[in-house]
């Protein structure tokens, strides 16, 4: 082979790679282009912006902490029960004083991801098990206790209010890109991620790191469960179903490698949010109904895992 | 001097006719604006009294001239106030829905009167006193149907003890809906008026494999039981499974059922003795009535001029096979209990002035699936 | 002999003492054999479906569409049971078991993708199949003279056949020893010559076969299969699961084939208890979670337990000795 055909082979190669770990920005941008010429320039208007960002704001929210979980290779299936149950928690204390409902709901989904934390870390159960029953637990007792649905004042929908919204995703952002990228616990994450043993032996805390992981994710659904509570003033039973599938299916479309470790990018979730929250609308806005959507959803979620997975990285694949 | 006649002539003439033009001798018939109603609903859902459910909805606001846009949605307090919010987004001029919680409905009609969208609600009632009197105030808010859910439910259960019930096991939706609750406290009241033991209650069941399981616990743990009452489920087949499930342990015909909301085998059952009495038919006159309130208030001819049209649609008794028959083939087909042309020309007040409470309510007594069949059927009115 | 019989007998204790619990609580409604009898009836199509789990649990696989694949099943079943009568029922449901397990078994070994990530797309593209496949109504009946399977005693000798022929496999098949191989060290597995693929897409398979039955079972149980959508078909596998997962702890005292049948059963009676002591069903949940929790923790930490006893015992006798 000549100097011009290598030459040739490794801009290829360099070309695939960047296409393959930029895979997500690509993919967002072709649904946003894509969907804006199918809905003759409905998805980015000013009024269906909103709309995106309300379907985005809850699982970006989460999937900025769960990167801290997903580096480390763990999964959280409860995020939708503790969601749930913070939102029951904080409905119930509204009927002491509404003052109460945002540092209920905040220490509920913190004590909860603690919870996690343990179990998984100190008490060595499985992270997918644990929180696995996790859910079951709050998801039994959120319906015991709340015995249907509750309100909240009509006042607190000021929470609602997009500047607030944005303003707290931005927050919770650019924290936790500070602790991903700028911070020892970040790399702890996802050097435990890439291997367990090496970085026990380097001097990580592997326990105190994933007990601080889970309990992250445990704060950003309180956060979530008080947003949720104060868009629809009513907690019920019914509130964060299936929310642990929508953040997965977020970092998952993302681009978020499953396996953890140092392919794990922060980018990812909020990337993987923001597409499938554009994906739903684009779909919506052309009236495709929701058998067909779901079809479409299952179709690029394995899509985009096979273009974005690692396997050179991964020995194994599970 | 003869031009200058024949110019004033001329002038004269035009402007006569042009006169005579601005004043209409004959008025053409005309329509509403054309006008778009939201719903959200659960357009994945292929039961087929969902379907019937959308069907009418549709007819009701095709009759008027409108557009019905839809979004899918999983019925929930949070999905319903996103879709309402993407709703308006799409600029609809109305929105119906069926809500979760009576909390939700300020939030939705908060929402609906920043944006100047009229909205509805269809097969719930308010059960809280200050969230109702604050709906009712709102000029956003056009009213909708409802059943008197705790008097069917006590009614019901009074039937069954008259078949010779005793002790009943009950399955019913969520807790927390509006009608589950409702139908909870009049089981309640009928069950001691009648002097019947409620068992257990099992709620949201959704599956029929859940809905196999809990009829099985029930006759293992209460051996005494002699009646099941699905007071409400969104498990397809309900019936034939709790039928199955019976007959798989020699009880079919001894374990009395009934159940609210129809569904599409209850002939079978009836005409075999295994099943009862069903009380039911809201779920397609109560959304095409509630499309019809929203529609006249949003072309502005509301049927209640200084609030909101509140109207309560019965239930329809089921106990003869032939109707459960009918009721599948009228009720649940392709086509509404009410055309879009029959609605045009009995429901919409644009186009019949006279159209006020007393009419609307003596039009729902009228309802029946003897009614429908003679309509769409050609068979006589059961009147 | 005598290690089986104390083996058994602390397998079986589990199981007893729930069921003593319960019964000392509520004594009028435990205490006959129907109650049990029901009971064993009710443990049969999850431990059915348990087996299918339990084969891709063993060897890592982790597959969201073992509902969606019954779904589909049933529905087959049902719509070739109204045309080909017994035969089809059985063949339809078994027949496309297998086509999809195999399709999922195929895929997992092209796509080289995690098992969890497949399997969730899948199950949405499955679900959705199910659906239209099963029509206008959303789901599929049988005639009753279709549901003899679906009681006894035929469902009993389904699930004993069932049961030999997931002991088989596991067991004494070439298939079961490499499939506990590649759950114990992909690497090594795989450095000794076995085709880690072509064991994983057996164990899709096969896991079809049992899927299959369940579905037939299911179908003949209900006189129905309704479709599902929005990732429900996903909690069908949650309760197998668990049982698999107290079988896989079980597993130093008895084999897993009885320890997943041992830990549905348990479970069953935790669920009929609660039902006959009048308390919601809600708590269902609640005692799921916990009892997951539990074993799983006592599983995780046996070493940790059995030092703690250890030091107990020494500090009694040095207590004593002083």
């Amino acid at each position: 082979m000549n100097e011009t055909q290598t030459a040739g082979t490794v801009r290829l190669r360099n070309g695939r790679e960047l296409l393959v770990s930029n895979f997500s920005f690509a993919g967002l941008a072709v649904i946003l282009i894509l969907f804006e010429i199918l809905t003759g320039g409905r998805l980015l208007g000013q009024r269906n912006i909103m709309n995106i960002f309300n379907n985005f704001f809850s699982i970006g929210m989460c999937a900025l902490m769960y990167s801290f979980v997903m580096a480390l290779g763990e999964l959280d299936l409860s995020v939708g029960a503790i969601v749930g149950f913070s939102s029951a928690m904080a409905a119930f204390v509204s009927q002491v004083s509404i003052y109460l409902i945002l540092p209920v709901a905040v220490i509920t989904g913190l004590i909860l991801g603690l919870g996690n934390g343990v179990f998984t870390a100190y008490l060595g159960v499985e992270s997918f098990i644990g929180t696995l029953a996790m859910s079951f637990v709050l998801r039994g007792l959120t319906t015991y206790f709340l015995n249907g649905a509750m309100g909240i004042p009509i006042e607190m929908r000021i929470f609602d209010e997009n500047w607030i919204k944005i303003t707290a995703l931005i927050l919770m952002a650019v924290l936790a890109w500070f602790i991903y990228n700028r911070n020892k616990f970040g790399r702890y994450c996802r050097a435990v991620g890439a291997s367990h043993a090496a970085a026990e032996q380097s001097g990580i805390d592997v326990r105190k790191t994933r007990l601080f992981a889970f309990t992250l994710v445990g704060l950003a659904c309180g956060f979530v469960g008080f947003f949720t509570l104060v868009r629809a003033c009513t907690a019920s039973s019914s509130t964060g179903d299936a929310f642990e599938f929508d953040v997965l299916l977020a970092v998952l479309f993302g681009g978020m490698p499953l396996s953890g470790g140092w392919g794990v990018k922060f980018r990812a979730a909020l990337i993987g949010a923001l597409a499938m929250a554009a994906l739903k609308s684009g779909m919506s806005l052309m009236g495709i109904d929701g058998l067909t959507q779901q079809v479409v959803q299952g179709i690029i979620l394995i899509c985009v895992v096979v273009i974005s997975f690692d396997r050179k990285n991964v020995g194994v694949i599970k | 001097m003869k031009l200058k006649k024949l110019a004033a002539c001329a002038l004269s003439l035009s402007l006569s006719l042009s006169a005579l033009s601005a004043v209409p001798v004959f008025a053409a018939e005309s329509d509403p604006e054309p006008f778009t109603i939201g719903f959200p609903w659960d357009t994945a859902n292929t039961d087929p009294t969902w379907i019937s459910i959308y069907n009418n909805v549709e007819a009701a606001v095709e009759s008027a001239g409108g557009e019905l846009v839809s979004v899918n949605t999983d019925n929930t307090a949070d999905d319903l106030i996103n879709k309402v919010s993407e709703l308006i987004s799409r600029g609809v001029d109305g929105i119906l829905l069926m809500p979760a919680a009576d909390s939700m409905l300020p939030s939705v009609d908060a929402m609906c009167a920043d944006a100047g969208v009229y909205w509805g609600t269809m097969f719930r009632t308010i059960s809280d006193e200050s969230i109702r009197d604050a709906i009712y105030e709102s000029e956003w808010f056009a009213g909708g149907c409802h059943e008197d859910d705790e008097a069917c439910a006590a009614n019901i259960v009074k039937s069954m003890s008259e078949m010779g019930v005793t002790d009943l096991g009950v399955i019913n939706i969520a807790k927390g809906d509006t009608s589950s609750d409702l139908r909870d406290k009049g089981l309640a009241e009928g069950a001691e008026e009648a002097g019947v033991n409620v068992l257990n209650t099992t709620y949201d069941i959704s599956v029929t494999t859940d809905m196999t399981k809990t009829i099985e616990s029930y006759i293992a743990a209460y051996p005494e039981m002699n009646g099941i009452l699905v007071l409400g489920t969104y498990c397809e087949a309900a019936i034939p499974t709790i039928e199955k499930a019976l007959a798989d342990h020699d009880k079919a015909g001894e374990v009395k059922v009934g159940r609210i909301d129809f569904e599409s085998d209850l002939g079978t059952y009836l005409s075999e003795g295994t099943f009862h009495v069903s009380y039911g038919g809201q779920q397609q006159i109560d959304p095409l009535i509630s499309a019809v309130i929203l529609v006249n208030k949003v072309i502005g001819t509301p049927i209640v001029e200084d609030g909101p049209t509140i109207i309560e649609t019965p239930y329809l008794e089921l106990t003869d096979a032939t109707e459960a028959e009918q009721f599948n083939e009228y009720f649940l087909g392709d086509e509404a209990v009410y055309t879009a042309d029959e609605i045009k020309d009995t429901m919409i007040k644009f186009y019949n002035p006279d159209i006020d409470m007393d009419y609307m309510n003596e039009l729902i007594s009228t309802f029946s699936i003897a009614d429908v069949v003679s309509r769409h059927g050609g068979g006589e009115s059961a009147e | 002999m005598k290690k089986l019989i104390v083996c058994t007998l602390k397998t079986l204790a589990l199981p007893v003492i729930v069921y003593l619990i319960f019964l000392a609580v509520i004594p009028e409604r435990f205490g006959n054999w129907n109650c049990i009898y029901t009971i064993f009836l009710q443990t049969i199509i999850p431990t059915i479906t348990a087996y299918a789990v339990a084969l891709g649990n063993i060897c890592g696989l982790f597959d969201f569409s073992v509902g969606s694949a019954q779904i589909i099943s049933g529905v087959t079943g049902g719509l070739m049971a109204s045309q080909f009568g017994f035969a089809g029922m059985i063949l339809g449901a078994l027949c496309s078991a297998l086509l999809v397990t195999l399709i999922t078994g195929i895929l997992n070994s092209v796509l080289k993708i995690p098992s969890l990530v497949l399997t969730m797309g899948l199950a949405m593209i499955y679900e959705i199949i199910g659906s239209k496949l099963a029509g206008h109504y959303g789901f599929v009946q049988i005639d009753s003279k279709y549901g003899i399977f679906g009681s006894s005693p035929n469902i009993v000798i389904v699930f004993i056949l069932m049961t030999a022929l997931f002991y088989f496999l596991f067991n004494h098949t070439v298939f079961g020893y490499n499939l506990r191989a590649v759950g114990s060290n992909e690497t090594v597995t795989k450095t000794s010559g076995v085709s880690v693929n072509l064991v994983k897409t057996k164990a899709f398979v096969y896991g079809g076969i049992f899927i299959g039955v369940s579905a037939i079972l299911t179908l003949s149980q209900s006189g129905s299969m309704g479709a599902q959508q929005s990732l429900g078909s996903v909690t069908v596998i949650f309760k197998p699961l668990i049982s698999v997962l107290v079988a896989l702890v079980l597993q130093k005292i008895c084999n897993l084939t009885f320890g997943i049948f041992i830990a549905q059963f348990t479970l069953n009676i935790i669920f009929i208890g609660l039902i006959a002591a009048g308390l919601p069903d809600t708590f269902q949940n609640v005692v799921l979670g916990v009892f997951l929790l539990i074993v799983m923790i006592i599983f995780h930490n046996t070493e940790k337990l059995a030092a703690m006893r250890e030091k107990m015992k020494k500090e009694k006798a040095e207590v004593s000795a002083a």
